[in-house]
């Protein structure tokens, strides 16, 4: 990370001095005293629960010699009978995963990964005589944009470390890129083994979990506890996490009348039982079970947290009527692939 | 009902079986016998049959009396080597002293692998199922670690941003081949 640190370190500088200079910022929080003693607290409290993940997998050369690859990652104990969250890893693929604390390895075993959300869960074998672990609430509110963020991570082979940053935003896309719920960006530079790190809040209280870097605007995401938490739960009772899938395309339109977003039906899946049940392209979206459906990010937060095989009731609205469909959430390996989608015609 | 007087012949006959009977004598399988019935009889009439339940009580309270100085003792100790071994000095040697084939093995394999290899702490059992299985795999681990970030950018595609389908790789020793898919290379040297 040489050749970002100085601008790392200049971007660290700025939000301190405007922090400093803030008068708001002075009269909510005390002073820079009062962050370096949250930096410190969160530490303390949390840098044990931290640790290193190594992944050693066999491969061949090109020569069809054996070859071992060791891959490392950042990780943390989420339980007291030793499960540590990390990065990805293939589960098939991985000879040997073994944690390291205070210099000394500890074996694990793969209990389930996610590659889309960059999840694994580990069971260590031989837990280590004395180690904290990190709670998982299911019910943590998301922060407000703006809000400090801290991360421990476990970067190169150096031990535990601190950094922090602020609540940046709450995007389920990049580009063209979905992701399957929210994530939270961070302002926090995440680097090399800086991956699966945990991240706080001002309360001491787990806000996700590092899952990529934003090289270009020295950020990252994370994965939110209370959609980690359920990530969690479906590894643990299906050694994977089972995505749902609803066959429609949906599109985010600024609504100039309102001046706000709103959520239309772009396309859907031909034959697909969402295309059978009525809805057709262009229905704005009103509601998912009875819940605000107002952008992309409230929609798949709502098809997340939905179990496949569930209906989900779509309220529409379709030239000035209100119309509700029961949509089947069918499981992902059932699902048709999208590129068959059916676009609104007038859109072509 | 008028009497009738025997005649002289059916007093004889009585008189001959009466003889007979008196001359009858039980053979000796016979007394003994009825001296076992007896003596059976006489024990039953005496003695009442305890139940089982009965029996264990009693049994458990004389042996309890005959033994409480024995108990004692024996508690005491147990409860003597209980507390040392929860010691933190006991704790800590436990391990040496109760492993020292797992201690040794350890030992083995951090000398002939690079730095960044494992000490691994593991039971005995565990080494012993393990290690017959993957024992090469340990002594050839002399790899250079990747370390790995996943990163999204828009430097993997000229025309949009995409998520890099792997996750880059660093490497300690200098810079990574290939083309970039969007994170920094980082030159740490080849020692940190």
């Amino acid at each position: 990370m040489l050749n970002r640190a100085p601008k790392t370190g200049r971007t660290l500088l700025a939000i301190i001095g405007l922090f400093a200079a803030s008068p708001i910022a002075s009269a909510a929080n005390p002073g820079l005293g009062d962050l370096q003693s949250t930096i410190q607290s969160v530490f303390q409290e949390h840098s044990s629960a931290v640790v290193r993940v190594k992944v050693a997998t066999e491969t061949q050369t090109g020569n069809g010699e054996p070859k071992v690859v060791l891959r490392v990652f950042s990780g943390f104990f989420i339980s007291d009978k030793g499960q540590v969250l990390t990065s990805y890893m293939p589960p098939s693929e991985t000879t040997r995963v073994w944690i390291e604390q205070n210099g000394i390895s500890y074996l694990a075993d793969i209990l389930g990964a996610d590659a889309r959300t960059n999840i694994a869960l580990l069971q260590i074998i031989n837990l280590p005589k004395s180690f904290d672990f990190i709670e998982l609430v299911e019910d943590k509110d998301p922060q407000t944009i703006g809000s400090f963020a801290f991360a421990i991570t476990s970067p190169l082979d150096f031990d535990p470390t601190p950094k922090f940053g602020l609540v940046t935003g709450f995007e389920s896309h990049f580009a063209e890129v979905e992701f399957p719920f929210t994530y939270t960006r961070l302002s926090i530079p995440i680097g090399p083994a800086e991956g699966g790190s945990p991240a706080f809040d001002a309360n001491n209280e787990l806000i996700g979990i590092v899952m990529a870097t934003l090289p270009e605007v020295n950020s990252s995401y994370i994965i939110p506890t209370k959609a980690l938490a359920r990530i969690v739960g479906q590894i643990k009772e299906y050694q994977k996490v089972r995505y749902g899938v609803i066959p429609i395309s949906f599109e985010e339109k600024a609504d100039s009348y309102n001046q706000s977003k709103r959520v239309l039906i772009k396309s859907i899946v031909p034959g697909s039982p969402a295309e059978r049940s009525g809805l057709r392209p262009k229905d704005i979206l009103l509601s998912l079970d009875d819940a605000s459906a107002n952008s992309l990010n409230e929609v798949r937060n709502q098809i997340f947290i939905k179990t496949p095989g569930d209906f989900i009731l779509f309220k529409v609205k379709r030239d000035d009527k209100e119309l509700e469909f029961a949509i089947l959430l069918e499981p992902q390996e059932d699902h048709i692939r999208s590129s068959d989608t059916r676009d609104d015609p007038k859109q072509q | 009902m008028p009497s009738q007087k025997p005649t002289p012949e059916a007093e004889e006959r009585l008189s001959q079986l009466l003889r007979m009977k008196r001359q009858e004598r039980p053979d000796a399988d016979f007394w003994n016998k009825f001296d076992e019935e007896l003596r059976s009889k006489q024990l039953s009439a005496l003695v009442r049959t305890q139940s089982w339940y009965e029996r264990l009580g009693k049994t458990s309270l004389a042996i309890a009396r005959r033994s409480t100085t024995a108990t004692a003792t024996v508690s005491v100790f147990a409860l003597g080597i209980f507390a040392v071994s929860k010691s933190e000095y006991f704790a800590n040697n436990d391990l040496e002293a109760t492993q020292p084939s797992v201690a040794a093995t350890n030992e083995a394999v951090a000398l002939n692998a690079t730095n960044a290899a494992p000490l691994f702490v593991v039971e005995e059992h565990f080494v012993a199922a393990l290690e017959p299985e993957e024992p090469v795999f340990i002594q050839s681990f002399d790899v250079q670690p990747l370390y790995e970030i996943h990163t999204l950018t828009q430097r993997a595609s000229s025309s949009n941003y995409s998520i890099n389908a792997a996750p880059k790789q660093f490497t300690v020793g200098g810079q990574a081949n290939g083309t970039s898919l969007g994170a920094q290379v980082i030159r740490t040297g080849n020692q940190f």
